[in-house]
């Protein structure tokens, strides 16, 4: 069993209603892309918003292998400076 | 060094930048670029309300402070422990490019009212060859490179997000 940790940023936090989750996955094969399939699932609402995928700091690796204690971040757009 | 500043950046900080590099006598040029938190105009937040209420008052539908909103803060946020790591990355490749000898960067966490600093860049170097160029290039790459997130809050409560806030001008204009 593998327990990743998740994280949304920015306006990501008020469209799930929260800052951090985690999931469990049972398969040693699931990919970042998997992830972000079953939070579409899950959170509707994200299926409207733009985003980059972190995995432990690293952006959009989609077919990046998780496992326990990766870290994956929803990242919107930038917007500093 | 940490980069992320609660709050906004205080002119008193700036000035202490300038002072601490005196005693770097390779020095002869700095430049900088201050960023503050501009009072942009959005779209009201319900036009048809507007409208209604210009109809019954009679009042001149053009009168743009009552139909539009105005930023008076921004919050920022940032994911903290990534955008500490691309700074690293972004001085690196900076000092790496041009024949510059310090850079300098700073920026707001938290809500910044209008008119206060958000964002401090600050290049020095032997002469001013470089130095332009450096400056620009951080800011620009900040911007693109670095996971920090705006909210606007407005003067009628509202909040919006920036990367929301074009999506808005589409729809209501």
């Amino acid at each position: 069993m593998q327990k990743i940790k998740i994280r949304f940023m920015g306006g990501l936090a008020e469209v799930t209603g929260k800052s951090y989750t985690s999931v469990k996955v049972c398969s040693n094969q699931t990919t970042c892309n998997d992830l972000v399939e079953y939070l579409h699932q899950k959170y509707s609402g994200l299926s409207e918003k733009k985003f980059a995928i972190a995995v432990n700091y690293e952006l959009n690796n989609p077919d990046k292998i998780l496992k326990s204690g990766d870290e994956v971040v929803l990242l919107p757009p930038f917007s500093g400076g | 060094m940490n980069a992320f500043i609660n709050g906004s950046i205080s002119p008193a900080l700036i000035t202490e930048q300038i002072v601490n590099h005196q005693s770097k006598k390779g020095i002869g040029a700095h430049t900088f670029f201050i960023g503050q938190v501009r009072a942009d105009k959005l779209p009201g937040n319900n036009p048809e309300e507007f409208a209604d209420f210009f109809n019954k008052n009679q009042q001149h539908t053009s009168d743009e402070s009552i139909l539009m909103r105005r930023v008076e803060a921004i919050e920022f946020s940032a994911y903290v422990e990534m955008a500490e790591r691309e700074i690293v990355a972004l001085r690196t490749h900076i000092m790496a490019r041009y024949p510059i000898k310090c850079l300098h960067i700073f920026h707001s966490l938290g809500k910044v009212k209008t008119g206060e600093i958000c964002f401090f860049v600050f290049v020095s170097g032997a002469h001013r060859n470089g130095c332009f160029s450096a400056l620009e290039e951080t800011v620009e790459l900040f911007k693109k490179q670095i996971p920090v997130w705006k909210k606007l809050f407005l003067n009628d409560g509202s909040t919006v997000w920036k990367e929301d806030e074009h999506r808005l001008k589409h729809k209501e204009h």
